[in-house]
């Protein structure tokens, strides 16, 4: 226990003096995590709506690789990423192993079947609902999607929270294709990691409890967007 | 329709300018190099001083030594920081690296629960120490990730004469990860565990445990430097870790490795 | 979404009128459900589809609608098959309301295209059927008899020649179901052709210029309304008009 007060002390701390190093990871993060989730939802959303509103042949093969894909452990990603861009890879040639962009594919490629997946589910009942409708209106397929995406929004956003949570919590992937290189590729939770390794469990235990309060600062301000004018007509 | 391209349009704007905004133009080299240096806090004191000279910026990835060696297979570091020197000189022979230097050294130390229920602190080396851990079937805590640290414990193993430590479940564990990560569960579970100094001194959760024998004569732990192989590797910045790997063996760097003190202990030595 | 755009390509020389259909049979799973059948639809006035539940009026309107094809035989438009430019001049009101989930004004604008879509085309639709008021409101915060109202005057955005309608009063308030009654009876006498089911028969009475009696996926009869009601040719016709049910 006494160790919670100490990492509380700690996190308070480090935050209130607005320790350089820590804002930096802090940012970094958000920074990384932010890009990859709207990228993954980029991606995601319509990829999930084309599976529900398109009958096309191997439309089951990818419902069912999607949701497995939907486990895959962030380690592997990073393991996957890591063989792509090393250097002796297939795209060793665009140098982007131990860099930002590398951190932010790897978290793409782990948050994109969430999203995809959890988008499939929602467009799917939404479809049913409107099906006939957009027969009956002769909505175009491509059109169909937009409209179904746009009124799901409100489902959306919390997908698209789910896929951000993934992203910012996980540390396998971008411990491998980042590096942890201080100011570069450190994230708070590979700084968790690395303290950690250093036995220095409050700072690791502070770093995790300020992880968890941008988690909650991140949902609160979706929750305060979901309740706005612009959500309220769903 | 219409809003959803401003979405998108808006979006591909912001990304332009983060994804520009990533790729600084620094001439900054990719050092591949061990945990136990980088746990120390060992670049964030000597790197510094390295950058003020060359305005080359370091970027360190920290691994352990088997896996440092494998990044520097793929390409994947511009200088190769470890300490196994029989692998490196493996490396430099099969022509992966050019050339090794001996960069400083340190020593291992056997760490234990104070009341070291296997009395290795009367042990006269660590031969001795291994085999009383043995002859008690005291936990042990391996790191079995072939770094550098666990590759010396299997020598010393080898040494002692005692073999097939992968059937001795009862006392002879292996953590898999990193020294940190091992130290940690030695301590949770009152485990000797064979650790390099500098970890050791840094290393701050220490719980009961402490050191129970050092052996310079025999636990000698030396870094090594290793610069690539140009032929085999010319996209790597050659030039970057040359300059590198000639300040930290200058006098000036090696000053400035005998001047690192964590807790007013010297964790580097030089030549 | 481009419903309109094609709009404005068509003539009155692309009548629709008259709808044949030609030995449509339809079957689902291997159960015949709509047996043979042949009539013609004229574009003058309101023609009710009535029969009991299950009697197969609502899958003769999605086979007019276009929404499932028949099994065998086929339907014609003035002597053409159903195609993309046919389609775009009907519309449809469903039993139970389906609506975007959007504003009041964004469900009509849905099916506006941008020429259409000003301030004062969605507000005329609006006020034709007195839901101006909730213009912002969600749709889905509406009250039942709101939301019907709501998609009748999105049916009716488009100006269709042919509204086709499914029960859709089954679930409203008498208000409400003569609002709709006095609406499509307007628009009847006024271009647009409607086709209205129900198993209601004081409803049909009240709407209908001709009636379709279906039973068990068999057109029984097909005359005007006067007719049916005072001259019930068919003992099926005379005992659905009796109440009695024949499932």
């Amino acid at each position: 226990m006494q160790s919670f007060t100490e990492a509380f002390n700690l996190a308070s701390t480090l935050l209130l003096e607005g320790n350089k190093e820590l804002l930096e990871i802090v940012f970094l993060s958000l920074k990384i995590s932010t890009l990859s989730t709207v990228i993954g939802c980029m991606i995601g959303f319509p990829l999930g709506a084309i599976i529900v509103v398109y009958r096309f042949p191997g439309r089951r093969f990818t419902i069912l690789m999607i949701n497995t894909l939907m486990g895959l452990p962030p380690v592997v990603v990073g393991l996957g990423v890591y063989l792509l861009l090393s250097n002796a890879g297939p795209m060793g040639n665009f140098k982007l192993l131990y860099t930002q962009i590398a951190m932010i594919i790897a978290q793409t490629i782990l948050i994109t079947p969430i999203v995809a997946a959890l988008s499939r589910q929602v467009v799917e009942s939404l479809y049913e609902e409107y099906e006939e409708l957009f027969n009956s209106l002769l909505i175009t397929k491509a059109s169909a999607i937009f409209a179904l995406l746009w009124d799901a929004r409100y489902s959306l956003l919390t997908i698209g929270l789910a896929g951000f949570g993934r992203a910012i919590s996980e540390v396998g992937a971008v411990m491998i294709v980042g590096g942890n290189i201080a100011h570069v590729t450190r994230v708070m939770t590979t700084a968790i990691a690395s303290e950690t390794a250093k036995g220095d469990l409050a700072l690791a235990l502070a770093l995790g409890m300020i992880l968890i309060s941008i988690t909650f600062l991140v949902n609160g301000c979706a929750m305060w967007l979901r309740a706005s004018k612009y959500f309220s007509n769903e | 329709m219409k809003r959803y391209l401003y979405f998108v349009f808006g979006i591909s704007v912001l990304l332009y300018f983060v994804f520009t905004n990533i790729d600084d133009e620094q001439d900054h080299i990719i050092l591949q190099a061990t945990t136990s240096t980088d746990n120390s806090g060992f670049f964030s004191y000597i790197l510094p001083l390295f950058e003020q000279d060359t305005s080359i910026r370091v970027d360190v990835v920290a691994v352990g030594t088997g896996q440092a060696i494998k990044n520097a297979k793929n390409g994947d570091g511009d200088l190769l920081l470890v300490h196994e020197k029989e692998l490196e000189e493996q490396f430099v022979a099969d022509g992966y690296g050019s050339k090794r230097f001996d960069l400083m050294f340190n020593d291992f130390i056997l760490v234990g629960p104070v009341d070291d229920p296997a009395n290795v602190r009367d042990a006269d080396n660590i031969y001795k120490a291994f085999e009383k851990i043995h002859q008690k079937r005291a936990k042990f805590l391996s790191r079995g990730d072939n770094s550098g640290t666990h590759i010396k414990e299997l020598k010393i193993w080898n040494e002692a004469e005692i073999y097939n430590l992968s059937i001795e479940q009862e006392w002879y564990f292996e953590s898999g990860s990193g020294m940190g990560a091992t130290l940690n569960m030695a301590v949770q579970n009152s485990a000797y565990t064979l650790c390099d100094r500098s970890t050791w001194i840094s290393f701050k959760n220490k719980s009961n445990h402490t050191i129970l024998l050092a052996d310079t004569k025999n636990l000698i732990n030396n870094y090594g430097i290793v610069l690539l192989n140009e032929d085999k590797y010319p996209k790597l910045n050659h030039s970057g870790a040359r300059k590198l790997s000639e300040w930290l063996l200058s006098k000036k760097g090696q000053s400035a490795i005998e001047g690192f003190k964590v807790n007013n202990q010297q964790m580097f030595f030089t030549q | 979404m481009n419903r309109n755009d094609e709009n404005k390509f068509l003539t009155d020389s692309d009548d629709i009128f008259p709808i044949s259909m030609v030995n449509v049979t339809l079957n689902i799973d291997n159960k015949q459900l709509i047996y043979n059948v042949n009539i013609n639809i004229n574009n003058d006035g309101l023609t009710v589809l009535m029969g009991s539940n299950g009697s197969g009026k609502t899958l003769m309107l999605k086979l007019l609608h276009g929404l499932i094809v028949p099994s065998t035989g086929y339907i014609l438009w003035n002597n053409q098959k159903l195609n993309y430019k046919i389609k775009l001049q009907q519309s449809m009101v469903f039993q139970t309301p389906v609506l975007l989930k959007r504003s009041v004004a964004d469900n009509i604008s849905f099916v506006l295209n941008r020429k259409m879509r000003s301030k004062y085309q969605i507000d005329d639709v609006l006020e034709r059927v007195h839901l101006l008021e909730f213009k912002n409101r969600a749709a889905r915060l509406l009250s039942a008899g709101e939301k019907q109202r709501l998609a009748l005057g999105r049916a009716l955005a488009t100006e269709p020649k042919l509204l086709f309608l499914d029960e859709p009063t089954s679930n409203l308030d008498p208000a409400t179901t003569k609002f709709v009654e006095d609406t499509v009876k307007k628009v009847s006498k006024n271009k647009t052709k409607v086709i209205f089911v129900t198993h209601d028969i004081h409803q049909a009475k009240r709407i209908a210029d001709d009636i379709i009696f279906i039973d068990k996926g068999i057109v029984i009869e097909h005359t005007n309304s006067s007719d049916f009601f005072n001259l019930r040719n068919s003992v099926k016709a005379k005992s659905y008009l009796a109440g009695k049910i024949f499932l």
